[in-house]
């Protein structure tokens, strides 16, 4: 009889608030290395590298990437966004959740193994924690002891540079917002304003606080992702897994004791050769009654959330992989075959083929490759001037020495990168136009340009007309926007 | 194992932490559609009474308000639902 272990329900799905929570104990999670603790590490360099770096790189004269609010522009490359361009923004981010449904729907949890800022910035508090207090035993040592010299000193170092990194962190952050490289030197100055400085804080003591106190605990209450990711899965989907059938039931054994399947071997070949029970021959415990897992609880002690993968998946687990390069060492120790907990599919552990191309991936991959081919085809042909027309609210017309009068306010935004210049006329009607000022704009200014349409009187018959003003700028772009034109006559 | 144990009697904290942080969220939200259509200094102009406002200033003050607005709603929601909740489980 395999005993396989109950899996822990939801704590999520209770029903008061008073025991969905249960009191924090600090996780000191003990280190690990292998194959995906490195993977996990390039992720932080890389995301964390390019998250510090980029502010500081220039493209042509100007910061690369410029979130510029007190200019109201967004400078990304060469490109600009305007205010106006909001609508692009929001497709970035519907296309962001989507990407997230997806990857979620194929390899379950990888964005908060790999890529969570919460997960990425944690991992870099744990490293500083690591360096001033030692490893996880000494951790546990130093806080359960008293505070002597020692204590002190390797709390201070912790902290220490806990604040100052967090610091760096709020200030970069500030510096997509306003040009990082005057704030640098405003900051040495002692001259930052007081939003500025605000915002810097702000932002360092929130990552201060989630990453070096909060932590798992961000993820088990506070993450919404962590909730609705479960909604996402299928027995198609990747999720870290340890193998029961191979595993249970579990126990403490001899090192020669070989893995469960080469027992199996063993017991069957015995069987069949001398005909009696293979336990007489054999000096194993067979492999129903031993399984692979040698109840280690090595997987548990890396955990930086602290459950145990072996009760079944939990909404706790960000698939850190962590149990995973921990169980491997084991296996690798014990001589048995890799991937006791492994990253694999529901249908893969029940020993069953696993599909990628299935409806929910096919459904959110086409959505999202549409989406995205929406978004770049906007941005390329956005067109460089928007034109609206107002018209005046308070007459229909005013008729002005024989001459019938209409006014309107054209506001012409400037969406490029340079000045422009225009030329205005109108059609569908036999009137002329009266620009006041030349029509000119600096590069993202809306201007306000008042016209006026005369018609000789007679000459247009009475009531409403369609009219269009046509913009065209020097470089070729030409918009046109609907209008109307009213005449006295018949309509009064 | 860590981080298991007894129902605590942080709960409190707990909500009060999760209705600060979901109202956080929404409020930068709001804050990025609302000044993505409205200037603040343009506002600051249109204002009633006399303010004078930087642009950095009107984001962060618009920000703390809509935080706020929204930290009411939230916390209103919780203490009707939790006071419902209590009133049904209280025995007959
Ligand atoms: S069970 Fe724990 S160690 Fe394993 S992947 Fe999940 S969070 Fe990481
Ligand atoms: S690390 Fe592997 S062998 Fe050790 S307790 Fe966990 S599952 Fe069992």
């Amino acid at each position: 009889m395999k005993n396989v272990a109950k899996p822990k329900k939801y704590r999520a799905t209770e029903d008061s608030g008073a025991s969905m929570y249960v009191a924090h104990e600090k996780i000191h999670a003990r280190e690990i290395s292998g194959r995906f603790q490195t993977l996990r590490k390039l992720a932080v360099f890389v995301l964390l590298g390019l998250y510090y770096f980029l502010p500081w790189l220039n493209w042509n004269g100007r910061q690369a990437v410029l979130f510029d609010l007190p200019e109201r522009q967004f400078h990304v490359f060469g490109l600009t966004f305007w205010p106006q361009d909001f609508f692009f923004l929001a497709l970035l981010l519907i296309i962001a959740a989507l990407s997230l449904f997806f990857f979620t729907a194929l390899a379950g949890r990888l964005w908060c193994g790999y890529a969570c800022p919460q997960t990425v910035w944690t991992e870099v508090f744990v490293w500083m924690e690591r360096l001033a207090e030692g490893k996880r035993n000494q951790r546990v040592r130093l806080d359960a002891g008293p505070w002597n010299r020692e204590k002190i000193l390797r709390k201070t170092a912790k902290h220490g540079m806990w604040v100052l990194f967090a610091l760096w962190t709020g200030f970069t952050f500030v510096g997509y917002f306003t040009p990082i490289e005057t704030l640098g030197l405003r900051l040495l100055d002692f001259n930052l304003g007081p939003w500025e400085a605000f915002w810097i804080f702000f932002y360092g003591f929130a990552t201060w606080g989630n990453a070096g106190f909060l932590r798992e605990q961000v993820c088990m209450y506070m993450c919404p992702y962590a909730r609705f990711q479960s909604a996402m899965f299928d027995s198609n989907t990747l999720i870290i897994a340890y193998d029961t059938e191979r595993g249970e039931p579990r126990g403490l054994r001899r090192k020669a004791v070989p893995d469960v399947a080469t027992r199996e071997k063993l017991f069957a070949s015995i069987k069949v050769e001398h005909n009696a029970p293979a336990e007489a021959k054999l000096d194993f415990p067979p492999p129903e009654a031993l399984g692979d897992c040698v109840d280690c609880n090595l997987c548990v002690q890396v955990c930086p959330v602290g459950i145990d993968i072996r009760d079944g998946l939990q909404y706790e687990c960000i698939a850190c992989a962590a149990c995973i390069d921990a169980c491997d060492s084991v296996m690798d120790k014990m001589g048995y075959p890799r991937g006791l907990i492994r990253y694999d599919t529901q249908n893969g552990m029940e020993k069953k083929p696993s599909r990628i191309l299935r409806p929910r991936t096919l459904i959110y991959g086409a959505l999202l490759l549409a989406l995205m081919g929406a978004w770049v085809a906007g941005v390329t042909l956005r067109q460089p001037v928007a034109m609206d027309v107002l018209r005046d609210r308070n007459a229909l017309y005013r008729v002005v020495n024989d001459n019938v009068e209409n006014v309107y306010t054209l506001k012409i935004m400037n969406k490029g990168n340079a000045g422009q210049r225009y030329r205005l006329s109108v059609e569908g009607i036999d009137a002329e136009l009266v620009v006041e000022r030349e029509a000119a704009t600096r590069p993202g200014e809306v201007l306000s340009l008042p016209v006026r349409i005369q018609a000789g009187l007679g000459t247009v018959a009475g009531g409403g007309h369609d009219i269009a003003f046509v913009l065209e700028t020097e470089d070729g772009a030409r918009i046109v926007e609907k209008s109307r034109f009213f005449a006295p006559g018949e309509m009064q | 194992m860590p981080g298991r144990g007894d129902p605590s009697v942080s709960s409190r904290t707990l909500r009060v932490v999760i209705i600060a942080w979901a109202s956080f969220a929404v409020a930068s939200i709001a804050t990025a559609f609302f000044f993505a259509a409205f200037d603040p200094v343009a506002l600051a102009e249109a204002a009633t009474f006399p303010v004078r406002l930087g642009r950095t200033a009107g984001y962060t003050l618009g920000f703390f308000c809509f935080w706020l607005i929204a930290l009411s709603a939230s916390a209103f929601s919780v203490f009707l639902i939790r006071s419902m909740e209590q009133s049904a489980h209280r025995p007959q």
